[in-house]
């Protein structure tokens, strides 16, 4: 059995990650995080790795709460979106927080999870290929093109990427 | 022997140089690490609140502990085991190739089991000469050897057929008053106009053929008068030809 000690342990070191993770699917990254450590809770044997089993179901809810947000109509997901900061605001950084945000949102979700898993997850490509399912070679090629394609965004002048996205539909 | 070479060992090999790979240096990724996600606000203490309080209901629906196997159908149904595809189809189309095997079946079976000839019925009751030919201008009958004309059965609709040519060809309106002779299955000569003769009772000749060379061998005896509804051929051929 889990124990509250343990959880706590999780969500201090973990929470931020894993919510920044659900935030790629859905816009209530809370709940997918809150049900997958409540699952965790109730399981009767804690799982042998509980981070990788922790990142399996908050994918799977995110996914799942994003399939019943499809309801909805889009541009309410998208402002929701907009809304949501998904980092703290860094003062030192030349690029606000917000740029790499735009710039994560520009990737396509199969390169932007293997970026959030690798770098704020902390996890290994073997692990990041179990989680989503992919071969380990192929999980490798989409963080590389995803760190290209951030690259070429993100060392443009702001002034010209706001030129860019605001011309975009 | 080189234990490098094992396909458990390239593969390890395989791992860690892919984990290896210069990625690190890519200053992007440094930048990208430096920024720090919204923290999480979630207490430990509550969410194991939240998880006693499901357990709870669960127990007072009857449900009770759940198993590890329905755990991991909460969490992820998408890989809970599915049903058969034929069940959520319904059973219909399962029942009907039944039925359609369970026929098939027996019709085999009867095929099968039925005899391959059966009981002539024909040797019972011989078939009526229908067969007629003509020589010298008259059509004879060719019976069977061994049986009398007065024996052969009459088939019904067929040798009792005396049909009377006035009130058809009142309907029709033209017939020849001579038309060839034939016999009749009972071996009683009646007079019967070729448009109604039967071309499969006339040996499959047509009627009006055996009309023609019944006219053209009997040119005392036959008239030819046409008559069309209650005018003489005669008649007609003033109003048609002007003869």
């Amino acid at each position: 059995m889990i124990d509250a000690s343990l959880v706590q342990r999780l969500i201090d070191t973990h929470g931020a990650a894993l919510q920044l993770f659900a935030r790629q699917w859905c816009t209530a990254p809370e709940d997918a995080v809150q049900e997958a450590f409540v699952e965790l809770l109730r399981q009767p044997s804690g799982p042998d790795d509980p981070l990788a089993w922790l990142y399996t179901v908050v994918r799977r809810r995110a996914m799942n709460i994003a399939r019943a947000e499809q309801r909805r109509r889009r541009y309410q997901r998208e402002a929701a979106l907009e809304r949501s900061p998904w980092f703290v605001p860094d003062e030192s950084e030349p690029l606000s927080a917000e740029a790499y945000q735009t710039a994560l949102q520009r990737l396509p979700s199969s390169q932007r999870e293997i970026v959030v898993l690798r770098i704020w997850g902390n996890r290994t490509f073997a692990q990041i290929a179990l989680t989503v399912e992919l071969p380990l070679s192929t999980v490798h090629r989409h963080y590389r093109a995803a760190l290209r394609a951030l690259e070429s965004v993100l060392s443009t002048p702001p002034s010209l990427s706001s030129a860019n996205r605001s011309e975009e539909p | 022997m080189n234990d490098r070479n094992t396909p458990p060992q390239r593969a390890a090999d395989a791992h860690h140089s892919i984990e290896r790979r210069p990625t690190e240096g890519q200053p992007v990724e440094g930048r990208l690490r430096a920024l720090r996600p919204q923290p999480l606000r979630l207490d430990a203490q509550a969410l194991i609140a939240q998880a006693q309080a499901q357990a709870q209901v669960q127990d007072t629906m009857g449900a009770g502990n759940p198993s590890p196997a329905g755990a991991e159908q909460a969490v992820s149904p998408e890989r809970a085991p599915q049903p058969p595809s034929h069940r959520a189809s319904g059973g219909w189309s399962l029942l009907a190739v039944g039925v359609s095997g369970f026929a098939a079946g027996v019709l085999l079976t009867m095929w099968v089991l039925w005899p391959a000839d059966p009981p002539q019925l024909t040797a019972a009751v011989p078939s009526p000469p229908m067969e007629v030919q003509e020589s010298g201008g008259e059509a004879t009958e060719v019976q069977e050897p061994g049986l009398e004309a007065t024996e052969v059965p009459q088939r019904p609709g067929v040798a009792t057929d005396a049909v009377s040519p006035r009130p058809a060809a009142d309907i029709l309106g033209v017939w020849k008053t001579d038309s060839p002779t034939v016999l009749a299955a009972g071996g009683v000569r009646e007079q019967r106009p070729a448009s109604f003769s039967n071309p499969r009772r006339d040996g499959h000749r047509p009627a009006a053929s055996l009309a023609l060379r019944g006219a053209s061998q009997e040119p005392a005896q036959s008239s030819d008068r046409i008559r069309v509804g209650n005018l003489d051929g005669e008649l007609l051929n003033e109003l048609l030809f002007g003869l």
